[in-house]
């Protein structure tokens, strides 16, 4: 059997390959798209605690992280063609100019 | 290396591939498509991990329903690619990797002191039960290597299923209170991961020890799984009959055996039966007029595993040779398969329903709120006289046409005071 130490060792590589993803991508979608990475890998590790205790509450977890996940997804979609019509660019750059 | 090594390190080497990919890529679709065979080989890793549910939704919902979304909006904005202007933050970068190798050696250092993994996981340890079915033994304590698993157990008494840790043990029984040393080694057993066992003590004076299996998947509804143990020591051997509604034999009537005839100790082959009330026997296998229990009151609970023991006790104040049969009746409900849609919908709908509210509620918010988001501002109801639609002319209008003659006339208008009259030729 796997032991959880690699889901977890796994788990982290892949949060912390969203958090780059985060920081050093300049569009927006694709920003948004690492975040879904990064809420991937805490699931993997939510997941692979649970078997190792063997109660399902992390699964339970792990559903409701989905379902926020799919709600801010609608929200953030729908907020950066808000701002594509406004500005003619999804570039965060471009972004941090608030003004108009 | 076993196979599920070999699957993991392949899985997990092609999810961090397509999420280095995702980042590297310079087509949006194209780091969409590589996320979401991220999202597959998670799902591949939920499914090593018993959580069959979830590998599901994360294929339904985020493989499917979400990027959908994404690749969805990518294409509408026409956004595959940005144009390249100077970045403004030059620090950035070198920052960031930073931050991120600080994170992975902190990440790395927790998970090597933390020793997460000392442990067998809960999911796969053995269950075992007790049964006292020991008719000259009194209330006693039964311990597994020295690990009380019965406390101060009567006779017909059962313990609950408890998860022990697997590997080989030996199992005493000692009186209420006494030193496990000064007990009765009954025998050893073994324990494998996933394994429900249940153990028995049974048999006059010295008692015996049996371990018998047991199996608590789910069944399909309207049917429970019997095992049948003798534990009577009455007789050689006894069977367990089907009567027929009176509960009693007759002449003609062919016996009917529900499990073969059992020796001394001996236990059936699990089977499985239609649940609800069953008009069983217990009779001596060498004469099957002498019957020993009728069982009347026994219903078969749907969907459960049920262990029917039949045991000697003493009868007080006839002496100690007679021993009246008993039934000891074992029955444990069937454990929901780990991580699959039962057992995730059966916490969620009594520890979590709150939780559960709340979110339906925020899916419900982040609903308008991205129709509230994406509406134009600037469409607005033209001020001024709100302009009527005619739909069309009224039959009886198109019939005076037609006919030269108003067929309405004569009758009283329905026409409402605000409606206007109509008007026979059109204009």
């Amino acid at each position: 059997m796997v032991p959880t130490e690699a889901y977890i060792i796994l788990s982290l590589v892949l949060f912390v390959m969203g958090t780059m993803g985060v920081l050093l991508r300049r569009n927006a979608i694709l920003v948004f798209m690492s975040v879904e990475l990064m809420l991937n890998a805490a699931n993997l590790a939510l997941v692979a605690f649970a078997r190792q205790w063997g109660t399902m509450d992390g699964q339970v977890f792990v559903f409701f992280v989905i379902t926020v996940a799919a709600a801010e997804v609608a929200i953030g979609l729908a907020l950066i063609v808000a701002i594509f019509r406004s500005k003619q660019s999804i570039n965060i750059d471009a972004l941090h100019q608030m003004e108009g | 290396m076993s196979i599920e090594v070999i699957l993991f390190v392949v899985v997990g080497a092609v999810s961090i591939a397509a999420a280095a990919m995702m980042l590297l890529s310079e087509n949006a679709v194209h780091s969409a498509l590589f996320l979401i065979l991220n999202f597959f080989c998670v799902a591949l890793l939920y499914l090593m991990l018993e959580a069959s549910f979830l590998a599901l939704v994360q294929i339904a919902v985020y493989a499917g329903a979400i990027m959908v979304l994404f690749l969805f909006v990518i294409m509408l904005l026409g956004a595959e690619k940005l144009a390249k202007p100077d970045r403004e933050f030059k620090w950035m970068p070198p920052l960031a990797l930073a931050l991120v190798l600080a994170l992975l050696i902190a990440g790395s250092l927790a998970l090597i002191q933390g020793e997460v993994d000392t442990r067998e996981p809960v999911a796969d340890q053995p269950m075992l039960r007790v049964i006292h079915a020991a008719p000259d033994f009194g209330p006693a304590d039964v311990y597994l290597n020295n690990d009380l698993v019965g406390d101060g157990l009567g006779f017909r008494s059962i313990t609950d299923y408890e998860r022990v840790e697997s590997g080989s043990y030996n199992v005493v029984i000692a009186d209420a209170g006494d030193d496990p040393a000064a007990g009765i080694p009954l025998g050893t057993i073994t324990l494998e991961p996933g394994e429900a066992r249940t153990v028995i003590a049974y048999g006059e004076l010295i008692p015996s020890l049996a371990v018998l299996d047991d199996d608590l998947s789910t069944l399909p509804a309207r049917e429970t799984r019997v095992t049948v143990f003798n534990a009577y020591t009455g007789l050689p051997a006894v069977a367990l009959i089907n009567t027929g509604s009176n509960f009693e034999l007759d002449e003609s009537q062919e016996v009917v055996n529900v499990v073969e005839p059992l020796a001394q100790g001996e236990a059936s082959e699990m089977d499985i039966f239609g649940a609800g009330s069953q008009t069983w026997a217990f009779v001596n296998a060498d004469n099957p007029n002498q019957f020993l229990l009728r069982l009347r009151d026994l219903s078969l609970e749907r969907n459960t595993s049920q262990f029917l023991i039949l045991a000697g006790e003493r009868e007080v104040g006839s002496g100690d040779e007679a021993l009246r049969p008993v039934l000891v009746e074992a029955g444990s409900g069937t454990v929901p398969q780990f991580g699959g849609p039962a057992s995730i919908g059966g916490i969620l709908f009594v520890e979590y329903v709150l939780p559960f509210q709340l979110v339906a509620i925020l899916l419900l918010v982040a609903m308008v709120g991205a129709i509230v988001l994406t509406q134009r501002i600037d469409v607005k109801p033209k001020p001024g006289r709100p302009t009527r639609r005619k739909v069309s002319r009224p039959l009886t209008s198109v019939v005076a046409a037609q006919t030269g003659s108003d067929v309405m006339e004569g009758q009283p208008r329905l026409s409402g005071p605000d409606s206007e009259q109509p008007e026979a030729n059109g204009d």
